[in-house]
């Protein structure tokens, strides 16, 4: 760009237009924090819209402009997709539909502009970002890491809204259309191509340029997208006849009708919206328009929004993010102490974020162990081709490993992840602080053991902090940091920092007889082992808690977590209150006959390749009576479990382990699988009501035990029929 | 290269290596890549040198990869080297890592570096071959054809034989005769029995598998272990026998001259895969970054003769240089680490030392270069019993010698080696 003879600027976008009468449309919201491969940060949809709208009105009555450009000037985000927090502003669905209108309407000008539009990708493409393109004359992507192309509304329980799906439909076919819509799986730059969502890969140096040369050729009409429609010649023939089409809409009701699962209204009303826009592109975005109207004023796509940007606050919380939207600065080296089953995980999402890291095992077996987990881990993901294995290599490279603590000392960051034996948490810290001119963040990773308990013999408190992964480390999304007592606030900023670097969120609790996820997540099983005890059916817990939206039964999370890690979590946060005696002795009993869950094939379940099924013999071994509980609702096994939780995180609360509930409600979703959709513990008790879960609570207290006794705290909300949301 | 007291000199902070292991077992799927990597990250971190301290890598390579040409490159970028620090890859046949070792020397001393790692890797299991000629001409032709017909043509036209593959081998082109032959003609001249090379053969594998049990090597070895399934740790250099015998030794045929030939297998280095690197620094780096040196350099000197006639004698002509330069006798020397190549190499490079005639006639000095007290000779063994692992063979022995020394009184020591195509070089040490 040589010349720049006007520049418009109005929230998000701006323009510059060249002597070529080629207008550059730059997309840069201001002071958003949009991370590499993630959509954690949404735009402001309705305020991009309007721009776009309003430029665009600008743009067409001006006669200079020959063709538009869109870039991004961020590097790892091109249009992110829409700031779903606006949504919640929506109390009527007409409120809604009329957003989708006007969405629909920006797409169909872009698409009929005389002036065209050509994208040009280099980052995330998501949701109304791809859209959007869709409706350009032609795209073209960087070949740079970090592109992505997809539908992802979904995820909040929406479907697309800006006419991008028969859009996509023609571009790309039926079938890929409704798979990227139901999955939400986006595509890469490559794969994109030859789907024919994108017209042309080039350098990521080199696209700018090129987006212009391509911008002139159109608009002189010197080019003409070359583009077979239905992504490609034999795929229109073959899929693209209204039987094939049938039976792919056939076939997609059907595996959302059997498998349910998740956004079960929004998949239905996505799949129809789409099959009616492919028969009439005009009736379909009307049908389009009036599903997300409607879906977008339901309590579920609205509770799976608050919980988005309540994870979006607590990955930015100002009080820790000291890099005001910035990348952090990486650690340049970290070392991790502990093999299996943590260490190697820690090592991997280190290096899958360019982060070096030194692992220490305690022999040589372990190391041997160890590195084949981190190789197994990225050769794995890596595909047949030559340069997706150099990449995984050079991601390997990054970890070594040995039997000794040598290479610790220029460690920036060491994480201890050896297991729950205090005493040999304590001797680690000891003997990494012996060495020479070490000067590092020492990071304590436990279920159970208070990290004060681990830091009272440092030399150096004030760098010691706790953490907590939770289950394996590359399923989890959010990993606990516990202050313990000295803890310098850098300490904590440095390890939120590397949290955030290491792709989880990170949520900062304070270590007060374990750490909040800990003490709620125990509670939870606790209370499914008293149930066990009670008498109710192993397979009844399981069902009636997947019912109520968990990913998995507590059992199956049990054997997850590991038995003998529940087991000293109890003995650690319980010790021998009378209480908890029952699900204590069933712990013992499950460890002692080596039954401690997937790792050692067996616990609640039987692990057999990938195949796991109740174990039967675990009645006997705990001597269990199924069938004194006939007639058990599945409403009153929730009840008892998720109030148990419920409980657990108000009292956290209230002695301040949490914050605030929004930390509360994320760490319950995000660390605990809590259904997403019912916003976590705290939002779940606004919505069932102060004074009903009190009530219930009471109830349940006389009946079992104190631990059902509500905080006090709740007793004083639900007086004033208080909340904990303002909203 | 002189080295007048006053000037600065080369410590050697530390050295490592992986086990060398005979070609085509343990390291088969790897590449000296692989190995390099593994020498080099552990180097930095067991001397935990921060890596932005390093200003160079070197690394020796004989047979170099076709995929890493400049494998010291990837090494350093592979192994946390930072993206800024140069590397460069010598060759120099047998010599190849003694060469990078001493071109940081140079580095160093020249100011242009404080702090360099040098090394070697060869990877034979990871051998290259060619297409002959003609069908790498009929190939290049093919691919720029611009339809189907020119493109398959060519290689039709060429007739079915020549399509095979040939693996690359180094010829001695300008010797005449392979070091292998080289070294049946050494022990006719030097009338050196196969007794007497069993025997030194013998020696070897005895010395070296003491010296394993009783630990001698743990300083030096890496842990290694092998993608994909990295099941055990390699500790060991397998080609070492502690039962080998003069019956097992001399029931092997000769290579190289069936008929009347000494030299077999037996009494020659097997070739081997692995890896070595050692970190130097100016003397004034390691005392500001706080190391405590196992030795510096003293002194080195290459040589270099007449490949027909005397393929494997030019270390005897490096050592006479090396020791003038450092201003001491043979006798001075407390312990040398020569390269083992062939039974009959080595005790012919002895007798040379220690040979008047020799002196007066080749090296152009009146006495004798010295006597070399067995004593004090490889005395953990070397080549023909560890292996022959060509580009890492000179950092090995540099490695080796720098842990013994540590271990003693003495304050020099030697390292000698020939190198194909009629080269010799030799080092010495000194502590404090």
């Amino acid at each position: 760009m040589t010349t720049k003879e006007r520049e418009q600027t109005t929230g998000s976008l701006s323009y510059t237009v060249d002597s070529d009468g080629i207008a550059t449309l730059v997309v840069h919201t201001p002071g958003s924090v949009v991370n590499r491969l993630r959509h954690e940060d949404y735009l402001a949809m309705e305020e991009l819209l309007d721009k776009i709208d309003k430029d665009l009105d600008m743009l067409e009555s001006d006669d200079e402009i020959r063709a538009v450009v869109i870039v991004s000037d961020k590097d790892w985000s091109f249009i992110s997709g829409a700031d779903a927090g606006e949504y919640l502003e929506f109390t009527l669905a007409d409120e809604g539909r009329s957003y989708s209108l006007r969405a629909q309407e920006v797409s169909e000008r872009i698409e009929a502009s005389r002036a065209p539009f050509v994208a040009a990708v280099n980052g995330a493409c998501l949701g109304v970002g791809l859209e959007l393109i869709i409706a350009c004359k032609y795209r073209i992507g960087s070949n740079g890491r970090g592109v992505e192309l997809g539908l992802n509304q979904l995820e909040n329980g929406l479907i697309p809204c800006a006419g991008g799906m028969p859009r996509l439909a023609r571009l790309v076919g039926t079938k890929e259309t409704i798979d990227m819509i139901l999955t939400g799986e986006p595509l890469d730059a490559e794969y994109a191509r030859q789907a024919g969502l994108l017209d042309e890969i080039v350098p990521p140096e080199l696209l700018r340029e090129t987006a212009r040369k391509r911008a002139l050729e159109l608009s002189a009409k010197e080019l003409k997208p070359r583009r077979f429609r239905f992504g490609g010649v034999a795929n229109a023939l073959l899929k693209e006849n209204p039987v094939s089409r049938k039976m792919s809409f056939d076939k997609a009701k059907k595996d959302i009708r059997e498998n349910g699962g998740l956004h079960l209204t929004a998949s239905r009303m996505a799949v129809e919206a789409l099959e009616i826009g492919v028969a009439s592109f005009n009736r379909g975005l009307h049908v389009e328009s009036v599903y997300f109207g409607e879906l977008a004023v339901t309590s579920y796509a609205k509770q799976l929004i608050r919980t988005a940007v309540a994870i979006d606050g607590v990955r930015n919380d100002s009080r820790f993010s000291k890099t005001a939207g910035k990348a952090a600065k990486k650690p340049s080296k970290l070392a991790v102490a502990g093999g299996e089953p943590f260490g190697p995980g820690i090592a991997c999402l280190a290096a899958e974020s360019g982060i070096r890291v030194r692992l220490k095992a305690k022999d040589d077996a372990t190391v041997g162990k160890s590195l084949k987990e981190c190789y197994d881990y990225f050769m794995g993901k890596a595909s047949g081709r030559e340069e997706d294995s150099i990449h995984a290599e050079r991601k390997f490279d990054l970890i070594s490993a040995a039997s000794d603590y040598s290479g610790f000392r220029r460690a920036d960051i060491i994480i201890e992840s050896a297991g729950e034996d205090p005493e040999v948490k304590r001797r680690i810290l000891t003997d990494v602080e012996a060495l020479p001119g070490g000067n590092f963040v020492y990071v304590s990773n436990s279920y159970a053991v208070p990290v004060s308990n681990i830091s009272g013999g440092s030399k150096n408190p004030a760098k010691v902090i706790g953490m907590r992964m939770s289950g394996s480390v590359s399923d989890s999304d959010l990993i606990e940091i516990s202050i313990g007592e000295g803890t310098s606030p850098e300490t904590v900023s440095e390890t939120f920092e590397l949290v955030k670097l290491l792709g989880r969120t990170p949520l900062v609790v304070k270590d007060k007889a374990g750490s909040y996820l800990t003490r709620v997540e125990l509670a939870y099983f606790a209370e499914a082992l008293q149930l066990l005890g009670e008498g109710v059916g192993a397979q009844d817990i399981e069902d009636a808690m997947v019912q109520f939206g968990f990913p998995e039964g507590p059992l199956s999370a049990m054997d997850d977590v590991g038995l003998d890690v529940v087991k000293q979590g109890a003995v650690a946060i319980y010790g021998h209150s009378p209480e908890y005696a029952k699900p204590r002795a069933m712990l013992d009993q499950m460890v002692s006959e080596g039954k401690t869950g997937v790792r050692s094939g067996t616990g609640f379940y039987r692990y057999h390749r990938d195949e796991k099924r109740l174990d039967r013999s675990v009645s006997r071994l705990l001597s269990l009576h199924e069938d004194d509980t006939d007639g058990i609702s599945q409403e009153y096994i929730q009840d008892r479990l998720v109030l148990a939780l419920v409980n657990e995180a108000m009292s956290c609360l209230e002695e301040e382990v949490i914050e605030s509930a929004r930390d509360g409600d994320v760490g319950a979703v995000l660390g605990l699988g809590f259904p997403a959709y019912r916003g976590g513990p705290f939002r779940y008790v606004d919505t069932v009501g102060t004074g009903d879960v009190l009530k219930k609570l009471h109830n349940l207290s006389v009946r079992y035990g104190t631990r059902y006794s509500p905080p006090v705290s709740l007793k004083n909300t639900a007086v004033g029929g208080g909340r904990f949301y303002e909203d | 290269m002189s080295q007048p007291d006053n000037r600065k000199r080369v410590a050697i902070i530390s050295g490592l290596r992986t086990p060398f292991a005979r070609s085509g077992t343990i390291y088969r799927d790897l590449t000296p890549l692989d190995l390099g990597k593994i020498a080099v990250t552990e180097l930095v971190n067991r001397t935990e040198i921060d890596p932005a301290d390093v200003g160079a890598l070197v690394f020796g390579s004989v047979m170099p990869s076709v995929r890493t040409p400049n494998i010291a490159r990837d090494v350093a970028l592979g192994s946390g080297i930072p993206d800024r620090v140069p590397a460069f890859t010598v060759s120099s046949s047998c010599a190849s890592s003694v060469q990078a070792i001493t071109n940081a020397v140079d580095s160093i001393l020249s100011g242009a570096a404080d702090a360099v790692i040098a090394g070697g890797a060869e990877c034979i299991s990871d051998g290259s071959y060619l297409f002959s000629t003609a069908r790498r001409h009929t190939g290049l032709e093919s691919a720029k054809g611009k339809n189907l017909i020119d493109k398959v043509s060519p290689l039709f036209r060429m007739g079915a034989s020549g399509h095979g593959p040939v693996l690359a081998v180094m010829p001695e082109r300008y010797a005449g005769l392979t070091t292998g032959e080289a070294a049946e003609k050494t022990a006719s001249e030097y009338k050196i029995s196969r007794a007497e090379q069993d025997g030194f053969a013998l020696r070897s594998h005895s010395f070296a598998s003491r010296a394993e049990d009783e630990g001698i090597f743990e300083d030096e070895i890496i842990h290694t272990f092998i993608p994909p399934h990295f099941k055990e740790a390699i500790i060991k250099d397998n080609s070492i026998d502690e039962n080998a015998s003069m019956d097992t030794l001399g029931d092997l045929p000769p290579l190289f001259d069936r008929e009347f030939g000494t030299v077999t297998a037996g009494n020659s280095a097997p070739i081997a895969d692995g890896a070595a690197a050692v970190l130097l620094m100016s003397e004034e780096k390691a005392r500001a970054l706080g190391y405590k040196p196992l030795a510096y350099i003293k002194s080195y000197a290459y040589s270099a003769s007449n490949p027909d006639s005397e393929l494997l004698m030019s270390p005897v002509y490096a050592i006479a240089k090396a020791l003038d330069r450092a201003k001491i006798t043979l006798g001075d020397v407390d312990l040398v680490e020569m390269h083992e190549a062939f039974s009959a190499q080595v005790i012919s490079s002895i007798k040379a030392l220690s040979s008047k005639g020799f002196a007066k006639e080749k090296l152009g000095r009146p006495q004798a270069v010295g006597e070399i007290d067995m004593e004090r000779f490889n005395v953990s063994g070397g080549s023909i019993a560890l292996g022959h692992a060509l580009g890492a063979t000179g950092a090995r022995l540099v490695t080796t010698l720098v842990y013994r020394m540590a271990r003693r009184k003495g304050q020099f020591g030697l390292v000698a080696l020939p190198a194909a195509g009629g080269l010799g070089v030799s080092i010495v040490l000194e502590k404090e």
